[in-house]
């Protein structure tokens, strides 16, 4: 507990908490409408956006957010419109990201000590700024959610019968992914850009093990992406290990005892 | 002189240079019961989605209730059951009663927080269709035939004047089959619920439907079983035995 008292900790927390609630929540829709991999393929985009902001002298934060929301709808409209698969889309986007992050990266001079800092996150390092950044984005996302949660839920579940309720399925699916671009960025700071898509990803596929309603679901995910943040930052501080590693392999940990647990209820049953 | 519930003018679609379905142009009266018939790649699973706005007609007209489609508003008239039975994800972690709810989805205003009273309506549907006592269990869990009552559940909830079945009974047991029919037909006759049954099994529409829309593609036939079953063009369309077959069971 002692712990707690360092400014640079609460900063931490606090930031990690709000993205990793956003992260789970978010992560569970992206899981079930089979758009996993975005988180991935939007980190990849976040690290060409980090370059550029370096390049160009602009703190990397306020470039990302709007290339990387440009990048999923171009994923979007790529799915849509070149009639090709999401997961190509993915790819099509994330390796234009890369590819570009890497001349950029070159062209300023080589890589540096921070843009690996945004490859693997730093939350210790985090700012008060960035914790503010993250508050007040986590509960924009996080009420956008709410408000729009049976459209989400329709759309996700039955895209058709969705469209059928005159729900504009294609601005909810807009929203889902300008939201996961949003998520991204945020979560770069806590996990790094080659760990996010894992603060989306296990979380909900935890969740998905054990809950008994979609409602269910969503508590089960957001309570994991929490404490996996929590606790992975405390075991980072007491078995110095970095923040963003320790905070994955908590929510794997999480993620293989609810796996575990289904089997042999299973079994048992 | 009454609105027609559905008024289709002149639809034609194209997918990838293809024409699926060439100028159709139909009316369907409040409490129709059409059958909606037709070979396999014959587009009527198109025509229906084309109706509900599922995929935009690249030509023509559609309006439901009297408003052109681009303005149609009261979705919560209408009832759907889409197609595919997969078409939706089977580990999704939704309960039957989550599913059904999101039929009434359509006659809330935003937010769209389901209250008491649709509550109450998820409950009245779970009971017509026989299966208030799976509510709570997840979608994932249930059998096909279980899975497909959830979905006609779900676009009979609202209560809706228009009820469109895609392939309803596919994966139901004859039994279920027969009690899915006769709820049905209680809806049509009772309430004067316009239904569209697109569907392969041509004895069975003829025991229930009153009108019969044949499409290839193009309008083969539309109208009345009578009629139908006196053309002789019909004979040659569907060979002797099925045209016999559907208006016989129509007569029953």
């Amino acid at each position: 507990m002692e712990y707690l008292q360092y400014g640079f900790i609460q900063r931490a927390l606090i930031a990690g908490c709000f993205v990793g609630l956003l992260c789970s929540c978010l992560g569970l829709m992206l899981v079930l409408r089979r758009l996993s991999l975005i988180g991935d393929g939007l980190a990849h985009v976040t690290f060409g956006s980090v370059a550029i902001g370096m390049v160009f002298g602009i703190y990397p934060l306020y470039v990302s957010i709007p290339v990387v929301m440009l990048s999923s709808l171009g994923i979007l409209k790529l799915t849509e419109k070149a009639r090709i698969y999401g997961d190509a889309a993915i790819g099509v986007v994330s390796s234009l990201g890369i590819a570009g992050g890497v001349i950029l990266a070159s062209v300023a001079g080589g890589f540096n000590v921070d843009l690996f800092s945004y490859l693997f996150g730093n939350i210790l390092a985090v700012s008060d700024t960035e914790v503010v950044i993250s508050i007040v984005l986590s509960l924009l996302v996080m009420l956008l959610i709410y408000l729009y949660y049976q459209e989400i839920f329709s759309v996700t579940f039955d895209e058709e019968f969705a469209r059928a309720s005159g729900i504009k399925t294609g601005n909810i699916n807009s929203m889902l992914v300008l939201l996961a671009a949003v998520t991204v960025v945020l979560a770069m700071n806590v996990v790094g850009i080659m760990l996010v898509s894992a603060l989306l990803i296990l979380p909900a596929v935890t969740a998905l093990q054990l809950a008994r309603s979609f409602r269910n679901a969503m508590v089960i995910a957001a309570l994991t992406g929490v404490c996996s943040v929590a606790v992975g930052i405390f075991a980072s501080l007491m078995l110095n290990l970095p923040a963003g590693a320790a905070i994955v392999m908590m929510n794997l940990f999480f993620f293989l005892t609810a796996l575990t647990g289904k089997i042999l209820i299973a079994k048992f049953d | 002189m009454s609105t027609a519930v559905i008024a289709v003018e002149n639809l034609c679609f194209q997918y990838q240079a293809v024409e699926v379905l060439t100028d159709i142009s139909i009316e369907i009266n409040a409490g129709d019961y059409v059958g909606l018939v037709g070979p396999n790649g014959s587009g009527k699973t198109t025509l229906v989605r084309a109706i509900l706005g599922v995929v935009r007609s690249a030509t023509g007209k559609v309006a439901l209730f009297g408003r052109a489609l681009e303005q149609f508003q009261d979705w919560h008239k209408v009832g759907y059951l889409p197609q595919k039975l997969g078409g939706f994800n089977p580990n999704f972690p939704a309960t039957v009663r989550e599913v059904v709810s999101l039929g009434l989805i359509a006659r809330k205003s935003f937010p769209r927080r389901p209250d008491r009273n649709d509550q109450r309506a998820v409950d009245r549907a779970l009971e017509r269709l026989d299966i208030a006592n799976i509510g709570q269990k997840l979608i994932g869990e249930l059998s096909g035939g279980q899975q497909q009552r959830v979905l006609i559940a779900r676009a009979i909830v609202s209560d809706p004047e228009l009820i469109i079945l895609d392939e309803p009974t596919a994966a139901l047991d004859p039994e279920t089959r027969e009690h899915f029919f006769s709820i049905l037909q209680d809806l049509n006759r009772d309430s004067r619920v316009t239904m569209i049954l697109v569907t392969h099994d041509i004895g069975t529409i003829g025991r229930y439907a009153n009108k019969l829309l044949y499409i290839d593609r193009k309008i083969i036939f539309y109208g009345g079983f009578d009629e139908f079953c006196r053309s002789e063009n019909m004979t040659a369309m569907f060979g002797g035995g099925a045209q016999h077959i559907i208006c016989h069971r129509h007569t029953l």
